[in-house]
């Protein structure tokens, strides 16, 4: 018998948040990583989402290696129901 | 996380033209609103922390090939983590003790599970207190440990040991220190790395997306030749004293040789070190980051008789490692635009402010200094070397 290498354990606040009604309605706050082409995809989804009735807002992070800043972070906790980071090249 | 909904977008989106962009995503605009609308999320439930969970295996013979099938190694032979060994390698530690969770995985790295992992690399019980130091540096959040390991880009973490442990461990700082042939460098780089894929999950392709990689992924380990440093160590300006130990984590992207087997004054090898760190391409320039100076005692001891010390190699450095702005690619001075708020005019300095260089010496005899670009979005982080009871109490 050998010892696992593995760590498996995961703590629980990385659950999933809880999903939308709907998007009529609703504050969702688009969240640009700075990548090339991050801003023109996440327009096309908030434009789509606008016209169906959310409330779409921008931020945006500072560099795109890095996480996002605190006080954005807060900013789009405190108004949004819902965010979409954009990820990846 | 099993509850996460997924929407696949086919890579590249960063080399299209913006109607392509455009169109990938009008193409997914039902899916994404399902997943936003329709996908509940499972309840996250904790999972109970494992001391030692075991492996069963046939023979000791089968454990490389085993563990290689499992994921778990970095595909060269592991030493067999056995319950004894295991043991061994903890000491005062007790198994089930966390010690920091590892992205992007966020697995929970327990003294247990660094400890299967050091013995896998082939460490001795002596090395384990620099395993614990290096993760709990690495897991300030500075350092931006999530970056680097799920990022397209090289990066690796450098361990830097410093202080009175290195005689102790037998670490190499004299010739070929950042190469192949001391146990201690070459153990403890790999046990970290090892446990960067096994309880942080950057197996190459999924939590690890690196282009390319670099060898500094098997093993990264160096130790500073503060005997050789005309300024004392760098652990020094960062607070601590000769007595204690300490390991410093910096996200290194490669590492450039610097030859200068030329010059006799300070200004030449200055030179030839700017050279080196000036290049589009660098992480540095666009993500404002911390690259790294290893001089060599040569180059050091030139420096200083020069009349140079860190600061003003900093100040040196800083004020001529620079590009101008025309000089990047069209699309490129478009981003970098952006943070152009912290310049003075249209060149762009290698960092924001001289502190963000980082200089220390290591290496044996001979002209080749050697300079690391830094991930960018990172900061090195320095941590004393602690025993278990001292952490405990």
């Amino acid at each position: 018998m050998l010892v696992s290498p593995e760590g498996s354990a995961k703590p629980a606040h990385f659950g999933a948040a809880p999903r939308l009604d709907a998007i009529n309605g609703q504050k969702i706050a688009f969240f640009d990583n700075c990548k090339p082409g991050a801003n023109v995809f996440l327009n096309a989804v908030a434009h789509d989402w606008a016209r169906k009735g959310a409330e779409v807002r921008f931020f945006q992070k500072t560099l795109p290696t890095g996480p996002a800043p605190r006080e954005a972070l807060v900013a789009v906790g405190e108004w949004a129901d819902a965010a979409v980071f954009a990820l990846a090249d | 996380m099993p509850s996460l909904s997924l929407v696949e977008v086919g890579y590249p989106i960063g080399t299209l033209a913006d109607g392509e962009i455009a169109a990938a995503a009008n193409h997914r605009l039902g899916l994404l609103e399902e997943a936003l609308i329709k996908v509940k999320a499972a309840d996250a439930v904790d999972e109970p922390i494992a001391a030692l969970d075991l492996v069963n295996v046939d023979d000791l013979s089968s454990a490389t090939e085993e563990f290689y099938r499992r994921g778990w190694t970095d595909g060269l032979p592991i030493v067999a983590p056995t319950s004894q060994a295991v043991h061994r390698m903890l000491g005062d530690w007790k198994g089930d003790a966390p010690i920091v969770t590892v992205p992007p995985r966020w697995g929970v790295l327990t003294a247990g599970k660094l400890a299967a992992n050091a013995v896998m690399a082939g460490c001795i019980p002596e090395h384990f207190d620099v395993l614990v130091a290096a993760f709990r540096a690495m897991s300030e959040p500075r350092f931006n440990l999530y970056g680097i390991q799920a990022t397209t880009n090289p990066v690796a973490p450098l361990l830097i040991v410093s202080g009175p442990i290195v005689g102790k461990l037998n670490l190499n700082f004299g010739n070929n220190a950042l190469g192949q042939g001391s146990a201690a460098n070459a153990t403890i780089g790999r046990a970290v790395r090892l446990a960067l894929v096994n309880v942080g999950g950057a197996i190459p392709g999924y939590g690890d997306k690196a282009t390319l990689g670099q060898p500094a992924k098997y093993t990264f380990c160096i130790a500073e030749n503060e005997a050789a440093s005309p300024w004392g160590s760098f652990r020094f300006e960062r607070g601590f004293d000769a007595s204690t130990s300490t390991v410093t984590v910096h996200g290194a992207v490669c590492t450039i040789n610097c030859l200068d087997m030329w010059s006799k004054s300070a200004d030449g090898v200055l030179t030839s070190l700017t050279h080196t760190l000036t290049y589009v391409g660098s992480n540095d320039f666009y993500f404002r980051g911390e690259p790294l100076i290893i001089l060599s005692p040569e180059h050091a001891a030139i420096l200083a008789g020069g009349g140079f010390d860190v600061p003003k190699i900093r100040e040196w450095l800083f004020s001529r490692a620079r590009i101008p702005l025309a000089d990047f690619p069209l699309e490129a001075r478009e981003y970098l635009m952006r943070l152009r708020s912290e310049w003075d005019d249209d060149v762009v300095p290698v960092t924001d402010r001289p502190e963000d260089i980082m200089v220390m010496v290591s290496g044996g005899v001979g002209p080749h200094s050697m300079v690391l670009p830094s991930f960018g979005d990172t900061r090195s982080v320095t941590v004393p070397i602690e025993s278990a009871p001292t952490l405990a109490g």
